[in-house]
């Protein structure tokens, strides 16, 4: 047995590395294309300080929730992921979003071994790997180094040892399935609704494998309770969190509505019906397979969130789970896959798939029980159809894959905050030493942020002292600017600017040839 | 006769009256007023029950052709429910109830008709009962049955094909098949969506008998029965060669701005959004009330289950059932109307033979296991459904013939018969003196004339404008509409030449919508 299980190991092992190795060649290439989106910059900010001092912006140590701004409030799990990088290498846009790719190419990783699990076959395991792999929305979220795709691996983790559970005696193994929920927690703001689902999904699924003493469900509420304990004793520590958080997301109005009261408001019918109407939504064609997100952060409009193929495999795969079978994996499949848009239907937000990332690794496996129904259909034809799709995938997604670096960067460079980078690192270039104190336009948004990031990314930390934040509003601001003094403005400011006495040293320019900024010097 | 086939019998005739009745009571007036379409229905309909003519002189045409809404191109009216109304103006005069009836008459007749169609699949007479009333239930097949309009037309036809094709499927007799696919030729003309679904059905037949490797002389009498009704339409359109882009014009069909293939697909996944089908019932406030879905609400389960289950069938009537339920936006996503119910209301008896294909799985499990967990589970969730459907169709009816009229009153065309028959009064038949309308009610001034069997004044009238008022005498009464630009023109220029307001009529909800003025 055992002669026999190691091969079978050594091979398991070299395919989840070769998927690792493809999946890091494929998605870290050319990281800093795309500029920072703001929440990036905060949360390498934190990631930096917790890396330093271990405290973060605000002076907490460790903290286990991150005040950003305003009333919102950062998960913890990818600042520290990102801190433990940062502690090897200096903030630059590779090194803040790599850990988004290694957790990209984790689910990838994981998803393979699920797929082996289901499917029992190599061939269809790395068929959804790769189905994941190509899927738009995982790489463009695979690339940005934010917290939504930190609740997927753990969700993905959990799935896998839920699947090797085969008796009431694997405690251990449902225990530890329950412990990565309870850890998702700490991923994303999301995982408040997704984890506790997944936890109810456990407890019916151990049900279901008519597990009827009660030890597995003890191990599995122990396992899901035990990591969540800090982060209730924290919300105890600071109890106005939950309030802002609520206010944050516009849930209801906390200030004017208790938890209760709150909770009343949701299950109001109006309410119920919008949210209803916004859960439908994250199933509709055209964001899933034409339009994609709204929003050009995690979308880009030429491509959907998955690719085309899966207009047929998703359904085909969706009766072949459902309908045909009735293993304990095709039920959870299918239920994951349904409830997967909890999270963003609670807070009300259509066609946003940063909110359902989970969907993403669930529709890959559910889309090859598609291709398995077709390949293994008694007419040629569908063999034939499941082949031509397949094909087709690495065909559309290289379409994809061009325009995410050529044209996408001209098409979304607004919703990146604009080339603020070009601006500030040539302010810092262009700085010449004590005489020269920098002044940054304070209607350039985020600049507060931006800054000290490109400070640290240059090693430069010593210029914040001398940056002054200029409301150029202010009618005679712009005599702030001594002579040798360096302005970072906004393009429309310029002709003010230079009206005032100063010299335009360097525009700064979009993808598409427009200006956005410009330095300037007095 | 056998005395069960008595009972039920009887039992179908009772159920038939209790539907007339509940879909009939205040039939003149829920829905508060008439609109366009039910005036102009009506005397279309009126002038071929007393002549054979419409109204422009047309013997016993097979489209009605209908210029009077000043729309883009001209709109060709199905013959359905204009034979339907004449049929029915033959014995009765032209009133509210009088043109409505034919959709109520409709409407008994689905849940009689729906009642047999569920019998023949699932074969359980509780089951065909509770799929009658679950469409008798139903909010918007409630609403639809009320409107002197032909949006619930296609529902006998579909429902006939699908008895037909039932009972087809257990027997093979090719004469069902025959009947079947007749039918849908029939009700190609009941409504303009009918078109494509219809076809759609018929195509969906000539599935089942490949599924049920049938020999070609079937196939030849499915052909045959579509067909042969089509044979007036293949003859009508050479004769009209125009008709297609008329109706291409009137439904703006060809305007480059509109929505393109993405957003059809997502019109069409909006009309699936559960929100839509059991909650708010779409946009349209004339044909949804808004406080229920076009289903109840624990139709949901009984769907959703039924999906499934027929999902899991290996009948093709249960695959039929899906496509149908699937393909009844087809029609109403060529056109930019989203949630638009009134286009898509075929998906009415499909969901709930759906619901009825859950019920029977559920007393299926519970006959064969009766005290299992499963039986009482069963039991339990059709009592609560139960409950809450009919405490919900409690709400939904008191608010029909409430705060709805009220609500609904802007989208309806005004209170318009109080201010004719102010003048009606004021203008006795001997009186022989010309009664001037402002121009825009034509039809209503024809429709109430004859209503209040004035025909008389149908000669007297003049129909003006504000250029007009010049014409008009003293002493001379004139009926305007203040709620119309061109109506609240005419009047303007009316007070301005003198002429005084002698009765404001006022809608329902308090608005003042109409005026009756002497120069």
């Amino acid at each position: 047995m055992m002669g026999a299980a190691s091969p079978r190991l050594a091979r398991t092992s070299l395919m989840v590395a070769i998927i690792i190795a493809a999946g890091i060649g494929l998605y870290s290439w050319s990281l800093d294309r795309l500029y920072l989106v703001h929440d990036e910059v905060i949360y390498a900010l934190n990631a930096h300080a917790i890396a330093t001092t271990g405290r973060d912006l605000s002076g907490q140590f460790l903290p286990i929730s991150f005040p950003v701004v305003g009333t919102f409030f950062a998960t913890p799990m990818n600042i520290y992921f990102t801190a433990l990088f940062l502690q090897w290498a200096p903030p630059t846009e590779v090194i803040v979003r790599l850990p988004s790719v290694v957790v990209g190419v984790a689910c990838v990783g994981l998803v393979f071994l699920i797929g082996r699990r289901v499917f029992k076959t190599d061939a269809l395991a790395l068929l959804a790997a790769a189905i994941l792999a190509l899927t738009p929305a995982h790489f463009i979220h695979s690339r940005l180094g934010t917290d939504h795709l930190y609740t997927v691996v753990l969700m993905l983790a959990w799935l896998l040892c839920l699947l090797e559970v085969t008796n009431d005696r694997q405690l251990w193994r449902i225990g530890v399935a329950s412990a990565l929920l309870g850890l998702g927690v700490y991923s994303y703001l999301g995982a408040l609704i997704t984890m506790p689902v997944c936890f109810v999904i456990t407890l019916v699924t151990l049900h279901r494998m008519g597990f009827r003493s009660r030890q597995p469900y003890l191990a599995a509420a122990l396992g899901f309770v035990l990591p969540i304990l800090p982060f209730l004793a924290w919300h105890l520590l600071h109890p106005d969190q939950y309030a802002r958080q609520i206010q944050m997301y516009g849930l209801y109005d906390s200030g004017r509505l208790g938890p209760a009261a709150g909770a009343k408001q949701l299950a109001s019918y109006a309410s119920v019906v919008n949210r209803v109407s916004v859960y439908w939504d994250y199933f509709n064609p055209s964001l899933l397979f034409f339009a994609g997100d709204t929003g050009l952060i995690n979308g880009t409009r030429y491509a959907g969130v998955f690719l085309w193929p899966l207009m047929v495999l998703l359904p085909a795969g969706l009766y072949r789970l459902a309908v045909q079978q009735r293993s304990r994996a095709a039920w959870l499949l299918v239920t994951c896959m349904a409830a997967s848009p909890l999270a963003a239907t609670l807070v009300a937000e259509r066609y946003r798939i940063n909110r359902a990332l989970v969907m993403l690794p669930l529709a890959a496996l559910v889309a090859t029980a598609g291709a398995e129904m077709l390949f293994t259909a008694r007419r040629p034809v569908w063999r034939a159809v499941a082949i031509a799709l397949i094909a087709l995938m690495p065909l559309q997604f290289a379409g994809f894959y061009r325009d995410y670096f050529v044209a996408y960067p001209a098409r979304s460079y607004s919703w990146f905050e604009y080339n603020i980078r070009g601006g500030m690192e040539e302010v810092i270039a262009r700085h010449g030493g004590v005489a020269s104190p920098i002044f940054i336009a304070n209607n350039i948004q985020w600049a507060d942020y931006y800054w000290p990031f490109y400070l640290a990314k240059q090693g430069r930390q010593d210029l914040h002292a001398r940056t002054t934040y200029l409301d150029l509003a202010v009618p005679g601001a712009s005599e702030s600017v001594p002579p040798g003094g360096i302005l970072l403005c906004r393009a429309a400011d310029v002709e003010a600017m230079k009206a005032a006495g100063l010299r335009e040293l360097r525009a700064i320019i979009e993808p598409d040839g427009s200006q956005s900024f410009a330095v300037m010097r007095r | 006769m056998h005395r069960g086939n008595l009972s039920r019998m009887l039992a179908v005739s009772a159920a038939a009256i209790v539907v007339f009745v509940v879909y009939s009571w205040r039939l003149h007036d829920s829905p508060v007023y008439l609109t366009a379409d039910e005036i102009v229905i009506g005397l279309e309909a009126h002038s071929l029950a007393n002549t054979g003519h419409d109204l422009r002189g047309r013997w016993l045409p097979l489209y009605f052709q209908i210029d009077e809404f000043r729309m883009k191109g001209t709109t060709w009216y199905q013959p359905m429910i204009m034979y339907g109304m004449a049929a029915v103006l033959k014995f009765a005069a032209l009133t509210e109830w009088a043109i409505r009836l034919p959709a109520v008459i409709a409407g008994v007749l689905d849940t009689i008709l729906i009642f047999f169609v569920a019998r023949a699949i699932y074969g359980r007479a509780s089951i065909a009962f509770a799929a009658s009333l679950l469409l008798f239930l139903t909010p918007a097949h409630f609403i639809f049955s009320r409107f002197a309009m032909d949006y619930i037309f296609p529902l006998p036809f579909l429902l006939a094909w699908l008895l037909a094709l039932a009972h087809y499927h257990r027997r093979r007799d090719p004469r069902l098949v025959f009947v079947a696919t007749l039918c849908l030729g029939l009700g190609f003309y009941s409504y303009i969506a009918a078109i494509l679904l219809m076809s759609i059905y018929f195509v969906a037949t000539l599935w089942l008998l490949w599924r049920s490797a049938a020999p070609g002389r079937h196939y030849r009498l499915a052909v045959a029965g579509f067909g042969l009704p089509l044979l007036a339409f293949a003859g009508w359109l050479a004769s009209h060669q125009n008709v297609v882009t008329e109706t291409i014009a009137r439904y703006d069909l060809a305007n480059p701005g509109r929505l393109g293939p993405v957003g059809r697909v997502d019109l069409y996944w909006d009309f699936l959004s559960p929100s839509y089908l059991f909650f708010n019932g779409g946009s349209e406030q004339m044909f949804t009330a808004r406080t229920t879905g076009v289903f109840l609400v624990p139709m949901l389960v009984l769907v959703a289950f039924g999906i499934y289950r027929a999902l899991r069938s290996r009948s093709p009537l249960d695959h039929i059932l899906i496509l149908g339920f699937l393909s009844a936006p087809g029609a109403a996503i060529l056109l930019d109307e989203p949630f638009a119910i009134n286009r898509a209301i075929e998906v009415l008896p499909f969901g709930v033979l759906l619901a009825a294909g859950a019920l029977h799985h559920g007393l299926t499990a519970t006959v064969e296991s009766p005290r299992s967990w499963r039986g009482w589970l069963f039991a339990g969730l059709v009592a609560t459904a139960l409950i809450i459907g009919v405490v919900q169709w409690r709400g939904f009816l008191l608010d029909y013939y409430g705060d709805y009229r009220v609500r609904s009153a802007p989208l309806f065309q005004g209170n318009i018969e109080p201010a004719i028959q102010e003048i009606l009064g004021r203008e006795p038949p001997d009186r022989l003196a010309t009664v001037y309308v402002a121009k825009g009610l034509e039809l209503w001034w024809q429709f109430y004339a004859i209503k209040h069997h004035r025909a008389d004044l149908l000669a007297r009238v003049v129909f003006i404008e504000p250029p007009d008022i010049d014409r008009v005498p003293a002493g001379a009464f004139i009926l305007v509409s203040v709620q119309s630009p061109l109506g609240e023109a005419t009047a303007g220029a009316l007070s301005k030449a003198g002429a005084t307001t002698v009765r404001s009529v006022y809608d329902i909800d308090g608005a003042r919508s109409f005026a009756v003025m002497q120069r």
